[in-house]
């Protein structure tokens, strides 16, 4: 049986009046996929972000990445130790182009390489994901379309070389070759670092490429694995 | 020996700073009128608060140790060392058709390249024009005509005694192809600093001039009060930048002034982040028919610090054109202020301006106000604002903290991303400079 590279324990959230979370448990074996369904506002993003460190709700519980208690640790530091969320919603920043952004990020991430290193990447990278190498200069998330938004999210998915991936919602607004494009590049990537991934989605379309070793459900506050 | 004069401002003084430069009568007969003037004027009842500048207690001309020369290996190592650390002998080797350099009240460096001096531009320190035998005549046409003493008390201060500075000359259909820089080191603590930038450029002309300013910290007050005269010939062109960087104990109270002939355009490209008070309003006077100005403005203001910065445009002709475009930020309790004005006059019909400031506040303890004055007389201009006000988001925050920034770091690349369309109109060298100061001044809280 493969390794439980992470897992979540007991884990509750609420607000000021209403619990959310009633007590989540699961684990997600390392190199697995894991697609996580459940009715619109049941909670899936809120418990993406809580893993990614960026939810202000109370919680209690703990959230365990390779046997380490990381519940207390900011986003910075889980994506350090390669937690990586593709957003929903992608942010835009004004001013702040896509190599910058994420030549800060490798920074920050301690990712050696030179400036000339970088940019060869990245435009290999745009390649890949059929974005116009022009995309690097223009500011993030601002003015593109919601497919580009995605495949920015993937684009810096790639640079930075998670080894655990959150995709919310990574397929929607994505037209039938995008999808296909994106189902494959992110079949690609696991199959070579081994990434483990965890699937928010409602039309499955991302599944094209990716096989789930298990399906969890997130329902009245509560997780259940759907054994169909 | 280097010089520094009582503490105080009277006619001894001024009569002591004119012998010293072997000025002709009539300046010094010039300066006693200013003098005079200081003390009837009244310091300005709106703005920021003046009453920490206690000119008492400041040393109104310090002469360093050393003579005006053309070679860097001539001037003394200590002084030379302080522009060789902010790079400026680097950059003049690289990409400057001239440079000067002031030090305290005096220039320490002048030099134009000989290919930019050919072409019969003239960049000369300002005392040497004065009483050049080819250039006296043209300074003292232009003089102070632009910013008459009386304009305001800080000026009239700049008449009594201004000390140091540059003077351009641009033949007509000139362009200068590299830029020419000058830059103001501030050594002395709680003295005066006085400067006086006068340009000229003929028609056609063509010019870039970046002004640098920087001083280290202490903890008495300075003052800066410079002077800035530009006239623009029938269809010229001049880009003025500055980058100030002044230590938090400086009042800047520096004045900047270009008058723009038919089809001719001033640029003025402005970093105010320095400076305990700034008080700093560009203005163009546009006099003939098409003429244009640009101003493009950044300001940051951290803890201790009231900057009361913006622009101003007079336009009395047809068809001319102004474009205001300003950023300012504001965190750590610090105070922005952008403050215009636009007259547009009787006959300046078919006109066209447009001003746009943003401004973000990082946190609740800054602020940020916007004062806007329009006085159109024209029946046919067309004249639009736009203001906001903006905070950092915590989203922006958290997608950036998600790739591995740190909260700080994080917030300075949001900060470099809203200044990013000014940044960009500075020149490189600048550009660097200033994004290092933002990201220092963001991730260190300066």
């Amino acid at each position: 049986m493969a390794k439980e590279f992470f897992e979540v324990k007991n884990l509750k959230v609420s607000t000021d009046e209403t619990e959310l979370l009633h007590g989540v448990d699961f684990s997600l074996p390392s190199g697995s996929t894991t697609l996580l369904t459940g009715a619109n506002g049941a909670g899936k993003s809120t418990l993406l972000k809580l893993i990614m460190g960026i939810s202000p709700l109370r919680t209690s519980g703990k959230i365990l990445l390779n046997s380490k208690d990381i519940t207390k640790l900011p986003p910075e530091r889980r994506a350090k130790l390669g937690i990586f969320l593709s957003f929903q919603e992608p942010v835009a920043i004004p001013g702040l182009s896509v190599s910058e952004m994420l030549r800060s990020s490798t920074e920050a991430l301690g990712k050696k390489m030179s400036y000339m290193d970088f940019k060869l990447h990245l435009c290999e990278l745009l390649e890949k994901l059929g974005l116009d190498p022009f995309v690097a200069k223009r500011d993030i998330n601002t003015s593109f379309s919601g497919g580009e938004k995605k495949k920015l999210e993937i684009l810096q998915l790639l640079m930075l070389e998670p080894k655990l991936v959150l995709l919310d919602e990574i397929d929607s607004g994505l037209d039938t070759k995008a999808n296909e494009l994106i189902s494959k590049t992110l079949a690609d990537y696991q199959q070579k670092t081994g990434a483990t991934f965890l699937v928010v989605s409602h039309n499955l379309r991302i599944l094209k490429h990716l096989t789930p070793s298990q399906k969890l459900v997130l329902e009245d506050g509560l997780i259940h694995k759907d054994e169909a | 020996m280097s010089y520094r004069a009582a503490d105080g401002l009277n006619k001894a003084l001024i009569r002591d700073i004119s012998r010293r430069k072997n000025e002709p009568e009539w300046m010094l007969d010039f300066r006693l009128k200013c003098l005079e003037m200081y003390h009837q004027i009244d310091a300005p009842s709106w703005g920021p608060d003046l009453s920490g500048l206690d000119i008492a207690h400041i040393s109104n001309y310090v002469q360093p140790d050393s003579k005006m020369v053309s070679s860097w290996e001539e001037v003394p190592v200590g002084i030379r060392q302080s522009f060789e650390d902010l790079g400026i002998p680097e950059a003049e080797r690289e990409g400057l058709a001239g440079v000067g350099a002031q030090y305290d009240s005096e220039l320490v460096y002048h030099n134009i390249k000989q290919a930019t001096a050919k072409t019969g531009v003239v960049y000369l320190g300002i005392e040497e024009a004065l009483n050049h035998p080819k250039y006296a005549e043209i300074f003292k046409e232009h003089f102070m005509q632009l910013v008459p003493p009386s304009d305001h008390k800080f000026a009239a201060l700049h008449g009594a005694l201004w000390s140091g500075g540059s003077f351009v000359y641009v033949p007509k259909n000139t362009s200068v192809e590299f830029p020419l820089q000058s830059y103001y080191r501030f050594n002395a603590p709680g003295a005066g600093q006085f400067e006086h930038t006068l340009i000229i450029l003929e028609e056609g002309a063509d010019l870039h001039f970046i002004e640098g300013c920087s001083a280290p910290r202490y903890n008495v007050a300075n003052l800066h009060a410079g002077c800035v005269e530009i006239f623009v010939g029938k269809s010229a062109h001049i880009k003025y930048s500055t980058v100030e960087s002044w230590s938090k104990n400086m009042y800047n109270l520096n004045t900047k002034r270009a008058i723009v002939a038919e089809g001719g355009k001033i640029e003025w490209v402005s970093g105010s982040f320095g400076s305990r008070v700034s008080m700093l309003y560009p203005m163009g006077i546009l006099n003939g028919r098409g003429a244009g100005m640009e101003y493009t403005g950044v300001s940051l203001a951290g803890s201790d610090q009231d900057l009361d910065t913006g622009a101003k445009v007079v336009i009395s002709a047809p068809d001319c054109y102004a474009l205001l475009n300003s950023k300012s930020i504001a965190k750590n309790g610090g105070k922005n202020t952008f403050r215009s004005l636009v007259k547009v006059l009787k006959n300046a019909n078919n006109s066209r301006v447009f001003m746009d400031c943003k401004s973000l506040i990082c946190d609740s303890q800054s602020r940020t106000d916007t004062i806007p004055v329009f006085n159109i007389r024209a029946k046919n201009a067309d004249v639009a604002h736009e203001a906001s006000v903006g905070k950092i988001s915590e989203e922006q925050i958290n997608y950036l903290r998600t790739r591995g920034l740190s909260e700080d770091a994080a917030k300075s690349l949001i900060v470099q991303g809203f200044t990013a369309n000014i940044t960009k109109e500075l020149p490189v060298e600048y550009a660097v400079e200033m994004n290092n100061y933002l990201k220092l001044s963001m991730e260190k809280n300066l």
